[in-house]
């Protein structure tokens, strides 16, 4: 015969007893364990519930009432238990798949453009946004096309044997861009806005001339095209090259296909026109070549030169990509060193 | 060429600086590339007279002079050059001096005290002579400041004319330019003319008028040959880079330099004085030079000769039998214009170039022979004293070219330079180089002076004009129409796309020359006949590519002999073949596939990652699946590894292993893999068109197989393909296996096969059906079996 107030103390002894063990259980196992050791059939909680009915009927709900509400309590501390202990395993288990994040990330090899290809893309581009077409052109060239056409006679210095690579039937590897403007004066008429970009060869080779290199011809000729224009956009292409404003300085030079002629100096791209071994210091860097198309060039492809006005210009690939990436000796580019070539990507 | 201001200002007045000089006659078109300040010595370096010479009693070298430097009392001064003479004048450095790096200071040497040094040239840092003291000449005003009285505060501008600036080839001729920059005129200093104090003349015959027009010649004898050119001609001869020889010669040369006119002078005692003949060589004369080079003329170069034959290569360099010697008494002195053509033929010939053909090649002015005979007639009779005949003069007046009239519209000058220059003002500009012009309606006839063979047509004149305003006063003016420039179609591959591709392959650009080593290019590509240069600049530079591989291969030796350990390399370029130029696109591998790494097992570059990049490029294009790889013998592969690349069916390209027997430098465990193809075919591609995703579930089915070791395993899946119909959504190889054993003579390949339709769930039972006609298939026409 179980006193009201024994089993009331009976059934406390169980619950703590059970929270201290609860609060205990390092594992959801054994969290389970006590769930079916307190609260299962053979359990004391059960035992209890099973005894209400040997009370009095009026104690009977309130017994019952507390046995209840106590078993409510144990499931709720065992349910927050178990949460509490899946926290747990799921933060060891996560650490435990911690990785090194400083160690090197996996990487396959990337190659990356030849400096003078990118330089020859970058100036394609910045022509090609203010509507130049390109054109293109043999490599080996005739003498028409390379010399006689462009205002060079027979007998001129620049034809002499130590500059110009010839072949046994009297052609040649052409020594400039210039024939471009030629053949394609031959095929367009003005309106002509072109620039010509290509490889060049002339018969030298020393520290700063490679038998090979890179020239960009431009060529306009319209009806109101004046030197004013020329200059205007030279100014241009350079800002936009060297993404810097520099200084223009246009001086009287000898072409024999432009008159009048001009070499552009810019601003030295290093030192700012204060001085410096670059620029030798004068402030100046000499870039280019241009002038005012000599009317020579227009008879034979057929145009008018009273009408039509133009101007043409010629840039050294190599010099401009020097200038841009601080490459100080021409001859690297052709040794295609991939401790060189790697460092433009 | 080099010019010295204190000479310029002897014929100029101007008051810039030497910077302001240099860029004014560089903005003018004179490009001075360099100015240097002639060196000057201590202040305290004098000139002094050796009064007196007193042997050292016991060292032999050494000796003690009494040396007058214009003080009240003479110094004493040690000295052990060889040149020492009584009387004679040389630099004295006074105690307190700085010569070198060391101070002049009063000492006691070898028991005498010495009160100053005597110097050399390259003591005072003036030139190279380090043995002998500078002798200076008898008339030097002893106690003079050696640097007044050489004028040393003098600088050189170095000249960089360009062609068609000849008129510019001289002192006068930059002067001239000064004049027009300063806005002056030229001093008159024209040169006086030298009455002949005898009659003795020479008979000249010219042959070759056309060839030259003007012969101007003068007699003089009775020339002291003691004579020595005096410090002030030696000091601007060194100056302008000519060193002192004889005083006649360095006559000529001054004059040459200062009025652009070459001459020359023969020695009359030796030459056969009874006539001179200017004419053209016969087949078999032979010419000693100056110089000693002995030359075979052969027909057709221009000679001066006496009766008994050549004494010079007329415009580039005198006989060296005729020249001036020690013992020279009496000279003929020429000067003639020889024209442009006949020089450059005799400079091209013997590939020589002298100060003198280099005038004459640009042309000189064919009015001022006889002026520069009067200047160094003049010269010569002042410092080496003689007796001069008259000045004879050949001239063919209708073979001179004379500077045409030409007509200068004002409008059109403005019309071309974007300008707006006033009419009075492009008037004074045109008189101002020195032109007659004459006004008329629409603008000026104008003729350019003799000496200006560059100024000929109206846009010569533009150029005069557009010069002499100022580049730097044109405006620019950008009108950036919207111009010819269309976006490329979507149909094309840009080379920048295909080039994006390979970079994110691994493979770095490489440009090569266009010329490679015929024997790599023989060795590597044997019936490839590629144009050779007549004049490469060396052998191994000599024959135009027919292939990007020699230039490949040179760029891969480069690398492998820095020891790097994977190489990707590619290049897009030109190569010559009999008919055409063609673009291609040829790439190179070799070695680790990724960079050494954790996580990643090490790997060489194999036959398969060249091909998959292949692939990958032809995905651009949307054509990879039109790309076929047949087995092929191929030049510079691997017989066993070489293969065509086809594209539809054409021949584009070839890829495989380099031969490893083909090169020394690389050992033949180095494998290295290589592609080239016609580049226009991935330049063009075909429009994505979307096909509809299928709601079906797939089906998936591995195979694995035996089959013959020889088989191609293309073969065999392009039989699956066709086995198992339209319901086969995707055929992949997964494993290929072989004992590496020569003898096996089986391989298994394993194939997963996707299947899907677009209308229905497949059965297993479908798929079943397929998988046994495909074995069927296999096992009648390859002999496969299923691998138990």
């Amino acid at each position: 015969m179980m006193s009201k107030n024994v089993a009331h103390s009976e059934l406390d002894a169980i619950v703590d007893k059970a929270t201290c063990q609860i609060e205990a259980a390092e594992a959801e196992a054994e969290l389970e364990a006590l769930r079916v050791a307190y609260l299962g059939k053979k359990g004391p909680i059960t035992a209890l519930l099973k005894s209400i009915g040997s009370l009095p009927a009026d104690e009977r709900p309130a017994a019952g009432k507390k046995i209840t509400s106590s078993r409510n309590l144990l499931e709720d501390k065992i349910k927050r238990k178990r949460v509490t202990l899946q926290q747990i395993e799921s933060a060891r288990r996560l650490e435990a798949q911690r990785i090194d994040v400083t160690l090197p990330g996996r990487r396959y090899f990337t190659g990356g453009p030849h400096p003078l290809a990118r330089t020859l893309a970058r100036m394609q581009e910045i022509f090609l946004s203010i509507g130049f077409d390109i054109a293109v052109g043999p490599e080996i060239e005739d003498d028409y096309h390379n010399f006689e056409a462009l205002n060079i006679p027979a007998n001129h210095p620049a034809r002499a044997m130590q500059d110009t690579f010839y072949f046994p039937d009297g052609r040649l590897l052409r020594t400039h861009t210039s024939p471009v403007q030629i053949r394609y004066m031959e095929k367009h008429k003005p309106p002509i806005r072109v620039v010509a970009p290509g490889r060049v060869y002339r018969c030298d080779s020393d520290i700063t001339h490679t038998p090979m290199f890179h020239q960009l011809e431009g060529l306009v000729i319209d009806e109101t095209t004046t030197f004013a224009d020329l200059k205007g956009v030279l100014e241009y292409f350079v800002a936009e090259f060297f993404e810097e404003p520099l200084n223009l300085r246009f001086r009287p030079s000898y072409f024999p296909f432009t008159e009048p002629s001009a070499e552009v100096d810019i601003s030295c791209v290093f030192c700012h026109g204060d001085g410096c071994n670059v620029c030798k210091r004068t402030g100046w860097l000499e870039v280019l070549g241009c002038g005012m198309v000599h009317p020579a060039l227009y008879k034979d492809v057929g145009i008018d030169s009273e009408r039509f006005i133009g101007y043409a210009f010629g840039l050294g690939v190599e010099r401009f990509t020097m200038l841009r990436y601080g490459v100080n000796d021409l001859r690297l580019f052709f040794r295609n060193d991939l401790d060189m070539l790697s460092q433009f990507r | 060429m080099l010019v010295s201001m204190n000479w310029l200002r002897e014929w100029v007045a101007f008051d810039f600086a030497p910077d302001e000089l240099a860029s004014r006659l560089t903005m003018a078109g004179l490009e001075v590339d360099s100015l240097s300040k002639v060196s000057q010595c201590d202040e305290r370096v004098v000139v002094g007279q050796v009064v007196s010479i007193k042997q050292h009693p016991e060292l032999e070298r050494i000796r003690t002079c009494t040396v007058n430097i214009g003080e009240e009392s003479d110094i004493e001064v040690v000295c052990g050059a060889p040149n020492l003479s009584i009387g004679g004048k040389y630099p004295l450095a006074l105690p307190g001096s700085v010569i070198g790096d060391t101070v002049v200071k009063e000492a006691e040497i070898h028991g005498t005290q010495s009160l100053g040094m005597l110097c050399s040239a390259a003591e005072l840092e003036f030139g190279d002579a380090r043995d002998q003291l500078l002798e200076l000449d008898a008339g030097a005003p002893v106690g003079e400041s050696v640097n007044t009285y050489l004028e040393r505060d003098d600088t050189v501008l170095d000249l960089e004319l360009t062609p068609n600036r000849a008129d510019c080839l001289s002192i006068r001729g930059v002067a001239r330019e000064i004049a027009i920059i300063a806005n002056t005129s030229l001093k008159p200093n024209e040169v006086r003319s030298l009455p002949a104090q005898s009659d003795s003349r020479i008979a000249v015959q010219v042959q070759s008028p056309e060839d030259c027009p003007v012969f101007c010649r003068r007699m003089i004898d009775q020339v002291r040959p003691d004579a020595v050119t005096p410090d002030w001609m030696k000091e601007r001869l060194q100056r302008v880079g000519l060193r002192a020889i004889h005083p006649i010669v360095d006559i000529t040369n001054y004059v040459m330099i200062e009025l652009g006119q070459p001459m020359h002078a023969f020695d009359t005692e030796i030459i056969d004085a009874s006539e001179i003949i200017v004419r053209h060589s016969r087949a078999g004369e032979q010419l000693v030079l100056l110089d000693g080079e002995s030359l075979e003329l052969g027909a057709g170069m221009l000679l001066i000769t006496d009766r008994s034959g050549p004494i010079a290569l007329a415009g580039v360099m005198g006989g060296e039998s005729s020249g001036i010697r020690d013992e020279t008494s009496s000279i003929m002195l020429e000067a003639a214009f020889f024209s442009p053509h006949a020089v450059r033929r005799s400079v091209s010939k013997f590939a020589m170039h002298t100060d003198a053909s280099h005038r004459f090649e640009r042309g000189v002015d064919p009015s001022g022979q006889r002026a520069a005979i009067e200047r160094a007639s003049e010269l010569i009779v002042k410092i080496t004293g003689g007796v001069p005949g008259p000045t004879q003069q050949f001239s063919a007046e209708h073979l001179i070219e004379t500077r045409s009239a030409c007509h200068v519209r004002h409008a059109r000058v403005n019309r071309v330079l974007g300008l707006n220059i006033a009419r009075n003002e492009m008037q004074r500009i045109l008189k101002a180089v020195n032109q007659s012009i004459k006004p008329d309606e629409t603008g000026w006839t104008v003729v350019p002076p003799a000496y200006r063979f560059d100024l000929s047509e109206e846009h010569d004149q533009v150029e005069e004009v557009a010069r002499i305003y100022g580049y730097d006063n044109v405006p620019s003016r950008t009108s950036l129409e919207p111009g010819l420039y269309r976006n490329l179609s979507e149909k094309t591959v840009s080379q920048a796309m295909v080039k994006d591709v390979l970079h994110a392959l691994g493979y770095h650009e490489a440009i090569t020359y266009s010329f490679v080593d015929p024997r790599l290019q023989k060795t590597l590509k044997p019936s490839s006949e590629g144009f050779e240069l007549s004049n490469p600049l060396a052998e191994n530079m000599s024959v135009m590519r027919t292939s990007l591989w020699p230039g490949l291969i040179g760029a891969l030796l480069e690398n492998y002999r820095r020891s790097q350990t994977s190489i990707r390399l590619y290049e897009l370029g030109t190569v010559f073949l009999p008919d055409a130029e063609v673009n291609m696109l040829a790439a190179l591998a070799f070695g680790q596939v990724h960079p050494l790494q954790w996580g990643m097992s090490q790997r060489k570059a194999d036959f398969f990652d060249i091909k998959g990049d292949l692939e990958r490029l032809f995905e651009l294009t949307g054509k990879k699946d039109q790309l076929e790889f047949k087995s092929e013998q191929l030049e510079g592969l691997h017989p066993g590894c070489s293969a065509a690349i086809y594209l539809d069916g054409r021949k584009i390209g070839a890829a495989g292993q380099l031969h490893p027997e083909l090169l020394d430098d690389i050992s033949p465990s180095d494998s290295v893999y290589l592609f080239e193809l016609e580049i226009e075919t991935i330049f063009t591609r075909i429009l994505s068109n979307y096909i509809a995703i299928s709601r079906y579930p797939s089906v998936i089915r591995d195979l694995s197989l035996v089959i013959s070791k020889q088989q191609q395993v293309s073969d065999l899946a392009a039989s699956i393909r066709q086995s198992a119909g339209d319901d086969l959504e995707s055929l992949c190889l997964f494993d290929v296996y072989y004992d590496v054993d020569a003898e096996a003579k089986y391989k298994s390949v394993a194939f997963r096969l996707t299947y899907r339709s677009d209308f229905r769930t497949l059965t297993d039972a479908e798929v079943d059906a397929s998988i046994n006609k495909i074995l069927d298939s296999l096992a009648n026409s390859y002999d496969a079996r299923l691998r138990v």
